[in-house]
């Protein structure tokens, strides 16, 4: 089977066709135990998520704040395997027919082999994966073996990231350019910063890939602003800590669900403006 | 400390590690007005380079010290490797000169076979850690795992690239050295020398220790003793008490 990069691509489209923002969640593979992490993705891609993110836990998670380490902690004490991530993106794709993302540190990739992870990934229904710690110099081998089984590659751009490197970002990445709102590390903040949208112009200056926003973004309002700019609005620590703060699993996975379907009409808010 | 605040680490296995990652944390948010004084050779390009340019003067001084004072180069030039900046800094002034052995001692803890130590060239593999690929202590999944030495400063998974490529090369050599030799070469300093080194840096003297056996009594060895001992005396003590308690309980003294 191959992988679909195609399907993330469409899913964009769509959005944009639509005049919304695509909604992009994330949840860590395995937490708060696989079949329950399974639950949580699919009740946000059926409360209005349109893309969502597989985290691939990583004993040093260095992009990530608390909130996403102590989940990634809570899924390896559990065990978890990336057997297991690759059957959270299996079944979270047949249940839905939505575009999954893995997000991985390099180094289990690189241990795991490029090879034998793209095409499990694709053969599971996987659409791509986002590496934020890959230089793209460093990154023409996965990018061969990501082509070949048609899996995207996204790369992280910051704030302070050099037009150069922007351009080099471009022409090698593929799906879309994952914008990081702020220079830091994930989590809940007060506001988004300002720094974002300026980094999604100087983006569009270099390519015509959809360009989504994420890091810090944690509620309907900031959604709704970043929407007015991004293609896409990424969502992670706010859902992770959900589910960390859950009594139990099937509450975690409602709260989850609730908070997706209010995100995603935060996407929506300048189409249902236009429409009036 | 010293006018510093300290701010100690509550994420993941607590270690050295991880106090890397919670400083590259802060600095990713903060690298406008901060710069990362790195302690070691390892981390992103550039502070594998620069870390050795600022601790080659270690190798500078010492290969024209023991050309004045025995008017030759040393068989081998010995240091302790955790991340490896005392060691690069000695080694780095002798890299041309290959007759000069460069030999780098882990820490093995309590052996390498035991999986309790932070022997990291001498039982680990390619892997990246803190934006450098290099060799780490992983398990077959890619997760680095919790390494152990008696010293804190060798309590490190990974070790800077330069040591992985010297050591790929096989212009280096690396060998481990347990918890109890270090041990043993931190007495014997203090009771022979009344030089008290570092748990760190007794690991190098007990390599000195073995090297010299084999090179004999004509054997010539630079050691770098990086550190003072003073910092590790509650270490040190809590250490020769248990191996006292051993000996005393009918077991064999380390």
């Amino acid at each position: 089977m191959s992988g679909n990069l195609q399907l993330l691509a469409d899913t964009l489209a769509r959005a944009k066709q639509e005049n919304r923002a695509a909604l992009i969640t994330y949840m860590t593979a395995g937490f708060p135990t696989v079949n329950d992490g399974i639950a949580a993705i699919q009740a946000m891609l059926n409360s209005g998520a349109d893309i969502v993110e597989v985290g691939l836990p990583h004993s040093d998670p260095l992009l990530d704040g608390p909130v996403i380490q102590a989940a990634d902690d809570i899924a390896l004490r559990g065990g978890v395997r990336i057997a297991d991530v690759i059957r959270t993106v299996g079944e979270a794709y047949q249940a839905t027919g939505k575009p999954v993302l893995v997000m991985s540190y390099w180094n289990p990739i690189d241990k795991y082999g490029v090879e034998r992870f793209s095409s499990e990934l694709a053969d599971a229904g996987g659409a791509g994966c986002i590496l934020p710690d890959l230089p793209v110099q460093e990154s023409a081998l996965w990018r061969e073996s990501a082509a070949r089984h048609s899996l995207a590659t996204i790369f992280v751009a910051a704030p302070s990231t050099t037009d150069e490197r922007l351009r080099e970002l471009a022409a090698a990445g593929s799906g879309f350019i994952y914008a990081s709102s702020l220079m830091g590390v994930t989590g809940i903040r007060e506001i988004v910063n300002t720094a974002a949208s300026s980094l999604v112009q100087r983006i569009r200056a270099t390519t015509q890939l959809p360009v989504c926003v994420g890091i810090g973004i944690s509620n309907a309002a900031q959604a709704a602003h970043v929407a007015g700019f991004a293609d896409g609005v990424i969502v992670a620590s706010v859902l992770v800590k959900a589910i960390l703060g859950a009594p139990d699993a099937a509450a975690g996975a409602a709260t989850v669900a609730e908070l997706t379907a209010e995100l995603s009409l935060a996407t929506r808010r300048h189409a249902i403006e236009a429409s009036k | 400390m010293l006018g510093a605040t300290v701010i100690p680490v509550t994420s993941g296995s607590r270690t050295l590690k991880d106090a890397i990652n919670e400083t590259f944390r802060d600095w990713v948010a903060n690298v406008e007005t901060t710069h990362y004084i790195f302690g070691t050779v390892g981390g992103p390009h550039p502070f594998p380079a620069m870390i050795r340019d600022f601790q080659r003067v270690i190798g500078v001084e010492a290969r024209r010290q023991i050309l004045e004072r025995t008017g030759r180069l040393p068989d081998a030039a010995i240091a302790c490797v955790g991340g490896g900046s005392n060691a690069i800094g000695l080694f780095h002034a002798f890299l041309p000169d290959t007759g000069v052995r460069l030999i780098g001692c882990e820490a093995a803890g309590h052996g390498v076979k035991t999986g309790k130590h932070a022997a990291t060239l001498s039982a680990g593999e390619p892997g990246i850690l803190h934006g450098s690929r290099s060799y780490v202590l992983q398990d077959d999944e890619g997760q680095i795992t919790e390494p152990w030495s008696i010293s804190a400063g060798l309590d490190y998974p990974g070790v800077g690239p330069e040591h992985a490529y010297l050591h790929d090369t096989g212009r280096g050599e690396y060998r481990p050295v347990t918890d109890a030799a270090a041990m043993r070469a931190f007495r014997l300093l203090a009771s022979s020398e009344g030089i008290i080194p570092a748990i760190e840096s007794a690991h190098a003297l007990a390599g000195a220790i073995e090297v010299g056996a084999e090179l004999g009594p004509d054997g010539l060895i630079l050691v770098n003793l990086s550190g003072r001992g003073d910092k590790d005396m509650d270490t040190a003590t809590r250490y020769f008490e248990q191996d006292a308690d051993a000996a005393r309980a009918g077991g064999v003294s380390k």
